[in-house]
């Protein structure tokens, strides 16, 4: 397929809707399934987070119910990675200390499996900031 | 010479950006094309562009001799996909033949290719706001 078709990036598009479903329902297995197995999650500014831990840190961020609402900005597609800039949202009404709402500009990194499936491969919601 | 460029990327991002720098600064865009597979995405030309279109834009651009600098600010990587954020500064020449100074940040998405060695995928430099 030629990068950047619309096909591409409905397929895309739909991922990251899928997505925004899934982790508003607070599935966490259901989150864990649209990731690859290694991939790296960037929660803090510059900290990156892999395998169990970033698994371990997922299912305790959605436990406290997070709504999250995001717009891709930007998306660049070939037949099997993407990179898209993500403008975030998310409220956590149920927060320990009170309702707390957190916001960034994420670039995410995607990858098709040979199942033919996009997962996030660099979920990096702090985009280029690193500090 | 340009010609004895050596291409390949390991898995230090330093290198990387060193290859890319040099490759860039060859001037010779069919060998800086190189470390893009053949369905890239490229930003670099100020245009969104893949294939063929990618190759003559940037073959186009680096002929006018533009200089750059890079450095790696921070690289986040699964066992087959890599994001680098890295801060540049391109040295080149306006419309009106005026030194310009072009200064951003850049996200690239390099993944291994078939053969396990390191190839950009996507290229997406901003800019930074003009001081």
């Amino acid at each position: 397929m030629v990068s950047n078709s619309d096909d591409l990036k409905k397929e895309i598009f739909a991922h990251v809707e899928h997505y925004i479903r899934e982790f508003n329902s607070g599935d966490a297995a259901a989150v864990d399934r649209l990731y690859t197995d290694d991939a790296v999650s960037v929660w803090e500014p510059g900290k990156a987070a892999t395998g169990a831990e970033r698994r371990a840190g997922q299912a305790a961020y959605l436990a406290q119910k997070p709504v999250m609402k995001a717009e891709v900005i930007e998306s660049y597609v070939t037949s099997d990675t993407a990179l898209l800039a993500v403008d975030w949202t998310i409220d956590i009404p149920g927060a320990p200390g009170g309702p707390q709402r957190q916001q960034g500009t994420g670039v995410d990194v995607l990858r098709r499996g040979k199942d033919g499936k996009w997962r996030f491969a660099i979920d990096n919601p702090y985009g280029t900031d690193l500090t | 010479m340009s010609a004895t460029i050596d291409l390949s990327l390991t898995d230090d991002p330093d290198q990387q950006n060193d290859v890319f720098t040099e490759a860039f600064n060859s001037g010779d865009g069919s060998i800086f094309d190189q470390l893009y597979r053949a369905d890239a995405i490229s930003n670099l030309t100020g245009k969104t562009l893949t294939g063929p279109a990618r190759t003559e834009a940037i073959k186009e651009f680096l002929a006018t001799k533009p200089k750059l600098t890079a450095t790696v600010l921070k690289t986040f990587r699964t066992a087959d996909t890599m994001l680098l954020i890295v801060d540049f500064s391109v040295e080149t020449v306006g419309p009106d033949g005026e030194p310009v100074k072009l200064d951003g940040t850049c996200t690239d998405v390099l993944v291994h290719d078939e053969n396990g060695k390191w190839v950009m995928a996507i290229d997406r430099p901003v800019m930074k706001p003009a001081a």
